[in-house]
């Protein structure tokens, strides 16, 4: 999908939301493109959630402009917006049976009673629930009352659909069958979905794009691997996936080796072929899949020296947790493809990696 | 066996004293409908023969039945009106967006901290300057002070307690502020609406102080009829009347009891 050159739907721009002079929101602006999978990423409290209320108009923004299908939204109230909205609690009403639930919508807009019946039936088919349209919301399960509210937010063909971590309260098993269901009903149908979720594996999943917040403000936007890959920060590196951060002050440089000097005080040589100056600051990442380890007989240029302080073996993967330096923890994780592993507690070995997977974030 | 023993000898001294309750509690109520059966021409317990002459009377004597459609009239026109009031002020109260929530909800509540009497002289004083007494429109609005209270604390605890996402749900797919409030919010409270309504009626029937200022000598209601029968001539027509007062009572628990239980096994089924 190439964005620059497809329609957008949704703009929001210089977005600002203030609670008693605390921002909850700070300055976000985005541009939503028509039929893509949107996702706000972050912690609890990042803003992401007031950031969908502000869309689907239940919060006033302080400052900034929302738009619609190129039009100011700001003032327009949340029933005349058509923004479809799934909420975290599924919000159906408990005293209309399914169909009823289904058809407020249509009833709202004076939809006729025989066009009423064909939308319901035909939502009710999409989300595979046909013969419940008679049960009332308590009677079916959490993950068929999530399916109804998807179906009750798409009834009325709103061109934006919103939802609000729409898969919290499900288990784990449910909710990943539900995120592919989702994703699968979003694609046929070619809805643009606004997501807000904390989980950074069902970003990952379903997500076009996705914007990684934090107490408000935007920390990244971009693709899944570009987020996975390239992470642009700390923040970013340490939320999406787990990564192992090289931290401390260049002490010395020799044509593409460079010198650290660690918050433990020791010195560690690493490959480094780009801009960098002695006494300077730097923070790399790197993944735990990208490291390698090695016997320690063996001359690396690009590794560090380390001893094995744990291994965990979890079916496809192992985890090595080694300790570089005096306390430098760095996390490593192989694939289990030949026999278990060879390396033992205590051993000492060598850890090294491909420069290309070193990234240095920006503090 | 001997601890079972004990536990057994606790057990029965805990259904005595919860039947005696029960007898303390209920016996004054259903005292009178012995007594409405008597054959004499004066209260007596027990009662002396049995006839169902004192039924006729108070159901077809105007003296018994036009208090009673009084009483009936201005409790049910006090409950619409108090519900009505009464929800608009708990809405305002728990959605709204006022300054001083919390002083307003108990200055909402206050008619029910100050003792009726001082209600009732308060009202009578403005209510004979502007010809009230004695009329069904002053009567009701002398009730619905006593009764608005009530609905108050019973509806802004449902509304509370209810999910305000359901609302936002509404607004969300299409309903604006009204239809929201017609379609989710109202049906929503329908029990506790039930609840405060019941509560008024009977706040309302059971008023004997606000009557006693504010009737004048036409129109008086049941309490008072009872009351002036009791001073000045005690007919068994007293025990019929509170007879049919008890029973009325009675069905409406036991409806509400049933409301609720078919609520329950609902959620049972659901469950």
């Amino acid at each position: 999908m190439s964005f620059s050159t497809d329609k957008k739907i949704l703009e929001i721009k210089n977005l600002t939301k203030l609670y008693k002079n605390v921002a909850a929101v700070s300055d976000v602006s985005i541009d939503i493109i028509d039929g893509e999978f949107f996702t706000l990423l972050g912690p609890s409290g990042s803003g992401k959630s007031t950031i969908l209320m502000m869309i689907a108009g239940f919060e006033n923004p302080t400052s900034g402009t929302i738009f619609f299908q190129n039009k100011p939204i700001n003032s327009v109230p949340p029933e005349k917006r058509n923004i479809g909205m799934v909420f975290q609690n599924y919000a159906l009403f408990p005293h209309m049976t399914i169909f009823k639930n289904l058809a407020f919508p249509l009833k709202m807009r004076k939809t006729g009673k025989q066009e009423q019946k064909t939308k319901v039936r035909e939502v009710l088919d999409l989300v595979q629930l046909s013969e419940y349209e008679n049960r009332f919301p308590k009677q079916l399960s959490g993950g068929q009352q999530q399916r109804i509210a998807l179906a009750r937010a798409l009834v009325f063909d709103p061109p934006v659909l919103l939802m609000d971590e729409p898969l919290g309260a499900l288990d784990k098993k449910l909710r990943e069958h539900m995120q592919l269901e989702i994703k699968h009903i979003q694609s046929q149908l070619k809805r643009t979905v606004i997501y807000v979720t904390h989980d950074q594996e069902e970003a990952l999943v379903m997500s076009d794009r996705i914007m990684v917040m934090n107490e408000g403000v935007i920390q990244q936007l971009g693709t899944p691997d570009e987020l996975y890959e390239k992470p642009a920060n700390k923040f970013v590196a340490g939320f999406i996936g787990e990564s192992n951060f090289i931290e401390g002050k260049v002490v010395d440089i020799k044509k593409d080796i460079i010198t650290i000097q660690m918050n433990d005080e020791s010195k560690h040589k690493l490959c480094w072929d780009k801009d960098v100056t002695v006494g300077e600051n730097v923070c790399f990442s790197i993944r735990p899949e990208k490291m390698i380890i090695s016997n320690s007989e063996q001359q690396l240029e690009n590794a560090f020296d380390g001893i094995i302080e744990e291994i965990i073996y979890i079916g496809e993967t192992t985890r090595y947790k080694i300790i570089v330096g005096k306390e430098i923890i760095i996390n490593v994780r192989e694939m289990n493809v030949g026999d278990r592993s060879p390396y033992k507690k205590g051993q000492k070995i060598k850890l090294s990696w491909k420069m290309k997977n070193l990234r240095r974030l920006v503090n | 066996m001997k601890s079972s023993f004990k536990i057994n000898y606790g057990k029965m001294l805990l259904q005595l004293f919860a039947g005696l309750m029960f007898v303390y509690l209920i016996v004054p109520s259903i005292m009178a409908l012995p007594m409405s059966f008597t054959d004499t021409r004066y209260l007596v317990f027990p009662p002396e023969g049995f006839t169902l002459k004192w039924y006729k009377e108070v159901l077809t004597s105007e003296r018994w039945t036009l208090p009673i459609i009084f009483s009936l009239k201005i409790a049910t026109i006090t409950t619409l009106v108090s519900l009505v009031i009464g929800i608009m002020a708990s809405l305002a109260l728990v959605r709204g967006a006022l300054p001083g929530k919390n002083i307003l909800h108990l200055f909402f509540i206050s008619p029910i901290l100050v003792p009726v009497i001082i209600t009732a002289f308060a009202v009578y004083e403005i209510f004979a300057k502007l010809h009230l007494i004695g009329t069904l429109t002053g009567m009701v609005l002398a009730h619905t002070i006593l009764c608005v209270p009530y609905v108050i604390l019973i509806i802004t605890a449902n509304l509370y307690r209810f999910d305000i996402t359901l609302e936002m749900a509404a607004r969300n797919i299409g309903a604006n502020p009204f239809q929201t409030l017609i379609h989710i919010t109202l049906p929503m409270i329908k029990p506790g609406m039930l609840t405060a309504g019941i509560f008024c009626f009977i706040t309302s029937l059971d008023d004997l102080i606000l009557a006693m200022f504010l009737v004048g000598t036409k129109n008086i209601t049941l309490p008072i009829r009872i009351f002036s029968q009791l001073k000045f001539r005690i007919d068994p027509g007293v025990a019929v009347a509170s007879t049919i007062f008890i029973v009325a009572a009675i069905v409406i628990v036991i409806a509400l009891a049933f409301i609720r239980r078919e609520k329950k096994s609902e959620v049972i089924r659901e469950g």
